[in-house]
């Protein structure tokens, strides 16, 4: 028998012998269970997956807080002034970031000519109808309503309230009917109706 | 679903064992270290109980495991896994061992008694038991040179293991070869 034969029958005898040990399950289970214990908790539920969902998530978070279009609501805005006929005139107007936000709910700009509209609106019978008429004013086409003066309605509101055609697109005399909810902005405009002539 | 799962095991299979206990620091999700232990887990109550007795084995073999697992995060790999584990198992036993008072520094001088006990071992006709008794009756740090070997580290890998010098592991290898081929009647031609 040669050195080297000799060799290889030792690892094979070596190999035989440890055929017959195994480690005792009872220790495999010792040891697996020890590991699950020593893993925190926060550790449990990390992995790829839950890694990903989680920085998918703060992306997500920081596109829409720093895109204006997913956290900003239409802002409604009224400004009043007085025209060279001493009429109280309201120009009505809201800010689109985008056509979508139409249907959102409009946040609106509280301010003393805001104030002063409402305060107009308190004095008539009907204040969610006000029956007006279709004139000029300062170059532009207005509704005149009586007892409150002249409204411009912005061509982002005539968008906003999905009409197709813009004011400037009207008749001058024609009458028109502003419909308006209890915080006095504008949620349709209805042409027709009989003409208003104020006093 | 079958092909994934497939490429999915093989892709286990062939990842190596400092890079699975480096995961396992880093993520201390059990399933790693469940592969390494399905692993070296036999391999390691192997040369336990080769070098002790069937509860020392066991309870070294769990509280080295245990070790593995409370120091998961300080792993680097600057050797192999297997040289690592090795290691921290043999220090575990010997400081049992010196514990149970059952530690005896046994070296390479004393080889004339251990292989005289052993020559009554090749009454036995059966070769495999005459090398489990054999391998049972070698001097402590002559089996664990021989075993160390025989699981496939190196040298240098036994030397760090059992801190000693390369030169005296190869001794012990060479002590423990020759005991074993003479007991065995080995060692014709080739000697």
């Amino acid at each position: 028998m040669t050195d080297k034969h000799s060799e290889q029958v030792l690892q094979d005898l070596y190999k035989q012998h440890k055929k017959t040990v195994s480690m005792p399950s009872s220790v495999r289970d010792n040891i697996v269970h020890h590991a699950k214990s020593k893993k925190p908790s926060m550790w449990r539920w990390f992995n790829w997956q839950s890694g990903f969902a989680v920085f998918a998530v703060v992306t997500l978070y920081g596109f829409v807080k720093n895109n204006p279009q997913y956290n900003e609501r239409p802002s409604y805005s009224v400004s009043q002034t007085i025209n060279e006929q001493n009429q109280n005139v309201f120009y009505h107007d809201v800010k689109l970031i985008n056509v979508d936000q139409r249907k959102r709910a409009v946040e609106i700009n509280k301010n003393a000519h805001y104030d002063a509209f409402l305060a107009s609106l308190q004095q008539l019978k009907n204040r969610k109808n006000l029956a007006g008429t279709v004139i000029a004013d300062n170059n532009k086409l207005a509704i005149e309503v009586c007892d409150i003066g002249v409204i411009h309605v912005s061509e982002q509101i005539m968008k906003q309230l999905g009409l197709r055609q813009p004011i400037s697109s009207y008749d001058l005399g024609q009458p028109i009917m502003l419909v308006v909810d209890n915080r006095g902005i504008i949620t349709n405009i209805v042409r027709g109706g009989s003409t208003q002539a104020c006093s | 679903m079958s092909f994934t799962l497939s490429v999915k095991s093989w892709l286990r299979f062939t990842e190596s064992n400092e890079s699975l206990m480096l995961k396992y620091g880093m993520t201390s999700e059990s399933k790693y270290l469940q592969i390494l232990v399905s692993r070296l887990g036999d391999d390691l109550y192997h040369f336990l109980l080769s070098q002790s007795d069937p509860d020392v084995a066991a309870d070294i073999c769990q509280a080295t495991w245990e070790k593995v697992i409370n120091n998961r995060r300080s792993y680097s790999e600057t050797g192999t896994f297997k040289s690592w584990i090795f290691k921290i198992a043999r220090f575990t036993l010997i400081d049992e061992l010196r514990r149970l008072q059952r530690w005896q520094f046994v070296e390479l001088e004393e080889q004339a008694d251990s292989a005289d006990s052993m020559s009554k071992v090749i009454a036995n006709n059966q070769l495999q038991l005459q090398f489990d008794e054999a391998l049972a009756k070698l001097p402590f740090l002559q089996r664990e040179a021989f075993i160390l070997q025989q699981e496939g580290l190196r040298l240098r890998e036994i030397a760090i293991i059992t801190a000693t010098e390369m030169e005296t592991v190869k001794s012990r290898l060479r002590y423990a070869k020759t005991n074993l081929k003479h007991l065995l009647q080995l060692h014709g031609e080739g000697e």
